[in-house]
């Protein structure tokens, strides 16, 4: 009998534990769900580890640029003194290997599944696995971002692998289809339906888990973010005195870029709220004050503090976060054209939208609100996994910004989109989890 | 909606006319389309009311009436007579050529969306299975009808097998009024084509008097007309004259309110007409084509089967197709009609602009040191165009030439160049020159991937249901 675990480690060691004695007594599936940062990648890697040793194991991931993150946490992990592991990175054929990991020992990279034989862990996107001839198997595999994974997408993986471990973030965007899915919603087992929504209705005795500390998010954050959006509570990993930032340099003049950069490093939170006027997506004015409060925090000199120690904060630990590919490019040209003009490296900062930041984390992240703007409040826009990824990217301090009005918005919305019978209802419900993030925001306005 | 759009819906309204928002057509339209239009029992679409249907204008269409929509046997019998001809005309493109494809393919003409998936969704649903052998057989002809109908029922996007006319036109102008009132046949056709002396709005409120297109009739209609002839129908119930004298009545009365709509559908047809064929139409009616072939085959040896809940492997199948389809047919849009891409350049997606400078033998060093050739070209953007470098764009001439846009300079020129496509001795003549308007559109050359097909559902999709909770 273990005592009950006291601190966050212990709580997510115990949990971690739990998860491979569950794995170990044989269930066909497990699904593990995993808050933003709650070490989701580390419990994959570790597990794999772990698994190796009786069988090659697979790992599915959903992108590109997931499967070489989990080749870099591989590669950092045994410079941290883990156990070597050979590891396999199977990819198609337009894919060229990152500098970074492009002459790892121990890392082979290949378009052909018959070259990594002598591997322990093939990691793999999905859209990848799915042109392995279904001849080769496995007894276990791990798929990671379950909830980002489309049940179709699930077919090719179920065909070679014989039992799973499916890890992911229930919070985040679902996925979608560009196709008209009338004739397919509400049905069971809907190809549009996420991998894990289809291994629950298929797999009724899958045992399920859930991580209990997200160590990405501040406290500040972590308290918000599970209230707001997630049906299993979470907690914050670090104490408030364990993140901070700090301005090396005090402007001069203080502007509304400035304030909301004060207000971020010292309530982690910060709102800037413009004018409430309906505007197109790309609205220039809402552009304009994103690149100034990117300036700003690049020209504050801004030192970050965490339990990792303390560092300069860089541009490339800086996202933005926007809901429309058109407001990436608009956004990205715009920094563009403030380094020809200032000289200043804001251009390294990421700038995408939600659908691509899943998954990813940052110092700071400057959010374009996904009603900003708008005189409706569509289903798309107001979908609680857009703006939980949006806000739960950061370690440090998230700074939104907005135009207003989007209280009423909220007030006005009347629900356009079809209700399906047979599909169960989101268990978010968007708009209860906008109301709550705009108490909160409301009270770090600038 | 793009901004184009929403500037040709302003423009329409002001002009009080629809406006083009296409140069070209693009949907295939056959030379022996079969018009169909019909209404089914108020409340209840699985009754079918009348149904008006014929493959040439000028000749009397055909017309079925039931004269008591509830009951089945007159139901079948009434399916059976529009069945009977369906085949005959569907029997005329059976005609293989050498590669055994369908020379030519059936079309289906109907006045909207909803009578499209009345007729394909609903009626073809509750006929294809039925069996000929039971209590109260239907005719045989019904369930054929009725999987040729499913067939049709559900076509992938670009397809011309169906074309409902309130979609197609809408597809090709902008009127100035709300597109739920689009919906409506001879008000679109009233902003598209107004007779004379009338503009756009008042020819629509002239269109909206005439009887619905169908699948629903007008309620006073039923009430005034409808219910007094069912009601005589009944009263005539021993008098075989009396109840054909009441059909007969139902019949005219029945013609009198979808004859409008049958009219519009051609009406329709004649406006597409007048637009010439879009490049790509050729490729998806081959694609018509061979679906139908194949449907065809299926028919004919008796396999065509259609599940009312598919099995997740073909579902996965058919939402990828879906998804292939819907964007293959909106890039050849763009790519077959020069308006249909400057809705993408008021949007900032595409850049179009006039070439200043062609630099074809331009080379560039690769992450490894070698040398690459990289041809550029230095473009004046008509508008502005405020994507960052790294954007990929493609030529929309020849939509395999792969460019990227460089960081710009103070000359407001952009530069871009050539990833794929045009940096090869044989391809670079592909390239524009120098004082050529060019387009640069985000549509490329759709990749294929080899896929494994999975044979059986695997463990991850195979629900065992359990009976006794079923009962």
């Amino acid at each position: 009998m273990h005592a009950e675990p006291v601190t966050p480690a212990e709580a997510a060691a115990a949990t971690r534990e739990q998860i491979w004695s569950t794995l170990t007594e044989g269930g066909r599936s497990t699904l593990v769900d995993s808050p933003p940062g709650a070490g989701k990648s580390t419990l994959v890697r570790e597990i794999g580890r772990r698994a190796h040793r009786q069988a090659q194991v697979p790992i599915v991931v959903q992108t590109n640029d997931q499967a070489d993150d989990m080749v870099r946490g591989y590669i950092a992990d045994q410079r941290r003194g883990a156990a070597p592991v050979r590891l396999g990175r199977l990819h198609g054929g337009d894919y060229l290997p990152p500098a970074d990991i492009r002459a790892e020992q121990g890392l082979s990279f290949s378009k052909s599944i018959n070259d990594l034989r002598d591997c322990d862990v093939i990691v793999a996107p999905a859209a990848k696995w799915a042109t392995v001839d279904f001849d080769h198997s496995w007894p276990f595999g791990i798929v990671d971002e379950a909830y980002q994974m489309r049940s179709d997408a699930l077919l090719p993986i179920g065909a070679m692998m014989s039992s799973l471990l499916m890890v992911g973030d229930p919070g985040q965007l679902a996925p979608f289809t560009t196709a008209d899915d009338t004739r397919f919603r509400g049905r069971p087992l809907s190809p549009v339906e996420t991998a894990a929504a289809t291994i629950l209705t298929t797999q009724p005795e899958t045992t399920r888990l859930a991580l209990p500390v997200s160590w990405r998010l501040p406290s500040h954050a972590a308290h918000l973010i599970s209230d707001a959006f997630y049906e299993i509570p979470f907690t914050a990993g670090t104490q408030p005195h364990q993140r901070r930032l700090r301005r090396g340099v005090t402007p001069l003049h203080r502007g509304r870029a400035a304030d909301a950069v004060h207000t971020a490093a010292r309530a982690a939170w910060a709102y800037l709220e413009l004018d409430d006027v309906p505007m197109p997506t790309t609205d220039p004015d809402a552009v304009q004050a994103i690149v100034d409060v990117v300036e700003e925090l690049i020209n504050a000199n801004i030192t970050l503090e965490d339990e990792y120690g303390t560092r300069t904060l860089l541009p490339s630990n800086i996202a933005v976060g926007v809901t429309h590919r058109d407001q990436r490019d608009h956004v990205r040209t715009a920094l563009q054209a403030n380094r020809a003009r200032t000289g200043l490296p804001v251009d390294e900062v990421v700038v995408d939208t939600a659908n691509v930041l899943q998954g990813r984390e940052f110092q700071v992240v400057v959010v374009w609100h996904p009603l900003s703007g708008r005189r409706d409040a569509s289903q798309f826009h107001l979908d609680a996994g857009r703006l939980c990824v949006l806000l739960s990217r950061h370690r440090q301090a998230c700074i939104v910004i907005s135009r207003g009005g989007i209280r009423d918005q909220l007030a006005s919305h009347a629900p356009t989109e079809p209700v399906w019978l047979g599909e169960s209802a989101p268990v978010l419900d968007g708009w209860h989890a906008h109301l709550a993030v705009l108490d909160h925001l409301t009270a770090h306005a600038v | 909606m793009n901004a184009l759009r929403t500037h040709q819906t302003l423009q329409a309204a002001a002009e009080r006319r629809a406006v083009p928002t296409t140069t070209r057509r693009h949907a295939h339209l056959s030379s022996r389309p079969l018009v169909v239009v019909g209404y089914h029992l108020a409340g209840d679409p699985g009754a079918p009311l009348a149904l008006v249907w014929g493959t040439a204008r000028d000749e009397t269409p055909h017309c079925t009436v039931v004269p008591e929509p509830r009951n089945r046997a007159l139901r079948f019998e009434a399916l059976d007579e529009f069945a009977t001809d369906l085949l005959t005309y569907l029997s005329q493109f059976e005609a293989r050529d050498d590669d055994g494809t369908c020379v030519d393919a059936p079309q289906l003409v109907v006045p909207n969306a909803a009578t499209a998936e009345w007729l394909g969704g609903i009626v073809g649903r509750f006929t294809r299975n039925l069996r000929t052998d039971g209590d109260a057989p239907p005719p045989a002809s019904v369930p054929t009808t009725g999987k040729h109908l499913s067939f049709f029922g559900d076509l992938p996007p670009g397809s011309s097998l169906v074309i409902a006319a309130t979609e197609a036109l809408t597809l090709h102008w902008q009127t100035g009024q709300l597109p739920s009132e689009d919906l409506n046949l001879a008000a679109l056709l009233g902003w598209i084509a107004p007779p004379d002396g009338l503009d756009g709005p008042a020819a629509a409120r002239l269109g909206e008097q005439a009887p619905p297109a169908g699948p629903d009739s007008d309620p006073n209609w039923d009430a005034k007309v409808l219910a007094d002839l069912i009601q005589s129908w009944h009263a005539a119930r021993d008098d075989q004259a009396a109840q054909a004298a009441v059909r007969e009545e139902l019949e005219a009365d029945a013609r009198e309110q979808l004859m409008p709509a049958w009219l519009a559908c051609w009406n329709a047809l004649d406006q597409l007409a007048a637009l010439s064929a879009g490049d790509h139409v050729a490729d998806r009616w081959l694609s018509d084509r061979k679906a139908w072939t194949a449907h065809s085959a299926r028919m004919a040896e008796g396999r065509a089967f259609f599940r009312n809940i598919p099995t997740p492997l073909q579902a996965a199948t058919r939402l990828r197709f879906l998804e292939s389809r819907t964007e293959e047919f909106q890039r050849e849009m763009a790519w077959d009609d020069p308006l249909v891409m400057a809705a993408l350049v008021a949007s900032g997606e595409a850049l179009a602009g006039r070439v200043v400078a062609v630099d074809p033998s331009r080379q560039t060093l690769n992450a490894n040191g070698r040398r690459q050739r990289r041809p550029m070209i230095t473009i004046e953007p008509t508008l502005d165009f405020a994507r960052p470098a790294g954007t990929n764009l493609y030529l929309a001439t020849h939509p395999s030439v792969k460019l990227e846009v460089l960081p710009n300079d103070a000359s407001g020129l952009i530069h871009a160049e050539v990833l794929k496509g045009a940096n090869q001795t044989k391809t670079v003549g592909l390239l524009p020159t120098a004082g050529d308007e060019i387009v640069l559109s985000p549509y490329g050359r759709t990749e294929f991937y080899q896929r494994s097909t999975v044979q059986e559902i695997p463990w991850t999709h195979l629900q065992l249901v359990d009976d006794s909770e079923e009962s």
